[in-house]
C-alpha cells in the first residue's frame, strides 16, 4: 500500500482546496499543490535543522499554519505531535511543559502571533526553504513514527500514542471504504487539529481522499453552531464529523430564523463518535433539520480510539444509525436479550468490524465470547499504533501480542451481535465529556490543590439513561468537624468546573473513606458502585440535576 | 426594563441551556450546581450580547456565578429606558 506522504506527494491536485474560515474575517485558502509546496520548503528545512526522526511539538491555533506545518514534520521524517495551544491561563504552561518532557520534543512550532507568548518554550515560526520547490522527502518505512497523538491534556498521565506512517495510511484507507462506491469531495467541520478525529477524520482525511477542506475553529462554533451548518450548505460539504455533544449542541442552538436559506441536502456522512451516541441526540438532531433538507440516514455512529490511529468501525455511507432495543435485565446482566417491547433500551451501533478485527472478549480471562455477551472489545490489525512513547509497561499491557497475533486492549465494553458492534459502557477509568478525555487523576490533584483541608479523592463517571457521560468526585476533608463541608465541596467545585470546564458533582466525605488497593491505588470503581449504591457515609453532596436523577433511578439504569 | 424582566429571561435561557423545567432553575443557586460547563457559559455570553447589547467576558458565568449575580452586573451596563 502506498502510504499517505508517498500518495498524497505524488499528486498534489490544482483543483482541491484547504479553506478556513475565520470568524469575522476573510477565507484563508490553499490548494493542495500550494500546500505540498510549502510543506516541503518546511521540511527540506527541518531536516536542515537536523529535526529527522525527532519529535517536533506544534502549538498552533486553527487555520492552515498547522497542517503545513504537519506535512512539512511528516514529510521530514520528524515527529509531530500536535497539542493545544496553551492560551492564556498560567496553569496550562505547565501542561505543555510536562508535554516538552515527555514526547522530548527538540523544538516547539506555533504561529507569528503566539511566539511573543510562548516565548518560555522557546517557540518559533517555521521557515520556508528556498529550496523546497526541489527538495524531495526522503522515503519512509510503514513501522517510522508519522506523529503523537496525545490521547488527552492530562498533566499527571501524558500518554502520547505512536501513530506509524503505516497505521495512518491503514486508517485512511478504513475511511474510503466507509464512503463506499462514492468518493468523500469535500469534508468540513471545527473539531480542534490536536484530537484524533479533527487530525485524521477531518483533516488528513480530506488530503488522501483528494477532496477540499473546509475549516472553522471549535471556539466559533461553540459560540454559535449555525457556523458549522452555514458553512456545510454554502460550501456543499457531503462529510462532516462531530462528538455527540456537538450533534445535541447545534439542535438546542440553532434558531429557526438561522434556518432560512439553509440546504443541508448535501450532506451524505455525518459521523458521529469520541464520546457516548445516544439516540434521543441522533432522533432530535434529525428531526430538527429535515425541513431543511438533512435526511437520517446521513447519519453515521463510529467507534474508535487513538490507539487505533482514529476508527475501528463506523456506519457505511448511506445506512444511517442501526438502532435496536434490548431487555434492561438482559443489558445488567451482560447477556443481550432483544427486544421489540416498548419499555427496551435502546443501543445505537457502530458499524460492522470490516478493516480491523473485532473481538468481544471476557475481560478478566481475556477468552473471547459468544455474540450477545458483553465484554471487554479487542481490536487488531495495522492501524494499530506502535504504543505509547517512552513507555514500555503501558504498551505491553495494552497492546497484548499472543500467539493470535497483537491485540489492542481498549478498555471499552460492548457487544457483537447480528455483526454489528454496540459500545455499552468502559472498563478503563478515562471519562469522556463532550468528545474529550478526562483522566481521574487530573480532576483529583485540582480538587486536592483546591482547599487545604482536601485529602483523598476518586473521580469517575456516571451515566444517564441516555448514556451521557457525568463526572462525580468523591472528596475526603480532614478535620472535618472543625469546617464546613458546605463550603469546602463549593470551593472545590470552583476549582474543578473552572479548570476543565465539565459540570462536576461531589460528595465530601470523612478522611480514610476512600478506598484504597494495598498499593495504595484508589478504588475508583468501588466508590463508584459506593456512591451508586447510597453505601457512602456522606458530609454533604452537591449533585448536578443530571446525577441527582442517576442516583434516585433504579438500580438497572446504571449502566 | 426592570430586573425582574431580566432575571427572568436569564432563567428562561439558562433552562434552555441544559433542558431543564425554568421552575428548577433558581436565580440564587451557583449555575455550575445546576451543571452549567464551558460550552453553555459561552452560548451565555453569545445570547447577553445579542440580546442585550453588551459586551461581556467569556468568564461571566464563573466571575458572577448565580443568575441574581449576573443580572446584578448586567443591570449596570444595559441602558434603561
Amino acid at each position: 500500500m502506498t502510504d499517505f506522504v508517498t500518495r498524497f506527494r505524488t499528486r498534489p491536485r490544482s483543483d482541491r482546496k484547504v479553506t478556513y474560515l475565520p470568524d469575522g474575517r476573510p477565507a484563508v485558502e490553499l490548494t493542495h499543490l500550494e500546500l505540498d509546496r510549502r510543506a516541503r520548503a518546511v521540511g527540506s528545512w527541518l531536516t536542515g535543522a537536523g529535526m529527522a526522526g525527532r519529535p517536533v511539538l506544534l502549538l498552533y491555533p486553527t487555520g492552515l499554519d498547522f497542517l503545513v506545518a504537519f506535512l512539512g514534520c511528516l514529510y521530514a521524517g520528524a515527529v509531530a505531535v500536535p497539542a493545544p495551544l496553551p492560551l492564556s491561563a498560567a496553569s496550562r504552561v505547565d501542561r505543555v511543559n510536562r508535554l516538552v518532557e515527555d514526547s522530548d520534543a527538540r523544538m516547539v512550532l506555533t504561529d507569528e502571533a503566539h511566539v511573543a507568548a510562548l516565548d518560555g518554550l522557546s517557540a518559533r515560526t517555521f521557515t520556508e526553504a528556498a529550496d523546497g520547490g526541489s527538495w524531495e522527502p526522503p522515503e519512509v518505512a510503514a513501522d517510522t513514527v508519522a506523529y503523537l497523538q496525545y490521547t488527552s491534556g492530562s498533566t499527571s498521565h501524558p500518554r502520547g500514542v505512536e501513530v506509524t506512517h503505516g497505521s495512518l495510511t491503514h486508517n485512511l484507507e478504513l475511511f474510503r471504504r466507509i464512503s463506499g462506491a462514492v468518493p468523500v469531495r469535500r469534508i468540513g467541520g471545527w473539531l480542534p487539529h490536536h484530537h484524533d478525529m479533527g487530525l485524521v477524520g477531518l483533516q488528513l482525511q480530506a488530503l488522501h481522499a483528494e477532496a477540499d477542506l473546509v475549516l472553522l475553529s471549535p471556539e466559533a462554533v461553540v459560540a454559535r453552531p449555525i457556523r458549522w451548518l452555514r458553512a456545510i450548505s454554502d460550501h456543499r460539504v457531503d462529510w462532516t464529523v462531530a462528538p455527540d455533544f456537538g450533534y445535541a449542541w447545534t439542535t438546542r442552538r440553532v434558531s429557526d430564523e438561522e434556518l432560512v436559506g439553509l440546504d443541508l441536502s448535501c450532506l451524505t456522512m455525518a459521523v458521529s463518535g469520541a464520546e457516548p451516541i445516544r439516540i434521543a441526540t441522533l432522533d432530535a438532531f434529525a428531526a430538527r433539520f429535515a425541513r431543511v433538507g438533512f435526511r437520517r440516514t446521513a447519519l453515521n455512529p463510529g467507534y474508535g480510539l487513538a490507539e487505533s490511529t482514529l476508527v475501528v468501525t463506523c456506519t457505511s455511507r448511506g445506512l444511517g444509525p442501526a438502532v435496536r432495543s434490548f431487555t434492561s435485565g438482559s443489558l445488567a446482566a451482560g447477556e443481550v436479550v432483544p427486544t421489540s417491547d416498548g419499555g427496551g433500551v435502546p443501543l445505537v451501533g457502530c458499524g460492522e468490524p470490516d478493516a480491523m478485527d473485532v473481538r468481544v472478549t471476557n475481560p478478566a480471562t481475556g477468552v473471547e465470547v459468544d455474540d450477545g455477551t458483553v465484554g471487554e472489545i479487542r481490536v487488531a490489525g495495522p492501524s494499530l499504533a506502535a504504543g505509547y512513547h517512552g513507555d514500555p509497561a503501558a504498551t505491553r499491557a495494552t497492546f497484548v501480542t499472543g500467539p493470535d497475533g497483537r491485540w489492542l486492549r481498549t478498555g471499552d465494553l460492548g457487544f457483537l451481535l447480528d455483526g454489528q458492534l454496540y459500545v455499552t459502557g468502559r472498563l478503563k477509568e478515562l471519562l469522556i465529556v463532550r468528545g474529550r478525555n478526562l483522566y481521574p487523576q487530573d480532576i483529583e490533584s485540582s480538587a486536592r490543590e483546591a482547599h487545604p483541608a482536601a485529602g483523598k479523592g476518586a473521580a469517575f463517571g456516571v451515566r444517564d439513561a441516555d448514556s451521557a457521560e457525568h463526572v462525580v468526585l468523591v472528596q475526603e476533608m480532614r478535620r472535618a468537624s472543625q469546617g464546613d463541608a458546605r463550603e469546602f465541596a463549593d470551593v472545590v467545585l470552583d476549582a474543578v468546573t473552572r479548570q476543565f470546564g465539565v459540570s462536576a458533582s461531589v460528595v465530601v466525605v470523612r478522611s480514610n473513606a476512600i478506598r484504597h488497593t494495598t498499593s495504595g491505588k484508589v478504588r475508583r470503581g468501588h466508590m463508584r458502585d459506593l456512591f451508586l449504591d447510597g453505601g457512602l457515609s456522606v458530609l454533604h453532596s452537591a449533585l448536578s440535576p443530571a446525577v441527582a436523577t442517576i442516583v434516585a433511578a433504579p438500580e438497572e439504569v446504571h449502566v | 426594563m426592570s430586573d425582574e424582566v431580566l432575571r427572568a429571561w436569564l432563567v428562561d435561557a439558562v433552562a434552555g441551556y441544559l433542558a431543564l423545567p425554568p421552575s428548577r432553575v433558581g436565580t440564587d443557586v451557583k449555575l455550575r450546581s445546576l451543571g452549567l460547563d464551558s460550552a453553555h457559559a459561552m452560548g451565555l455570553c453569545v445570547d447577553v450580547e445579542e440580546r442585550w447589547g453588551v459586551l461581556v467576558e467569556p468568564t461571566l458565568a464563573w466571575d458572577f456565578p448565580t443568575i441574581d449575580a449576573i443580572a446584578a452586573h448586567l443591570g449596570g451596563l444595559i441602558d434603561r429606558p
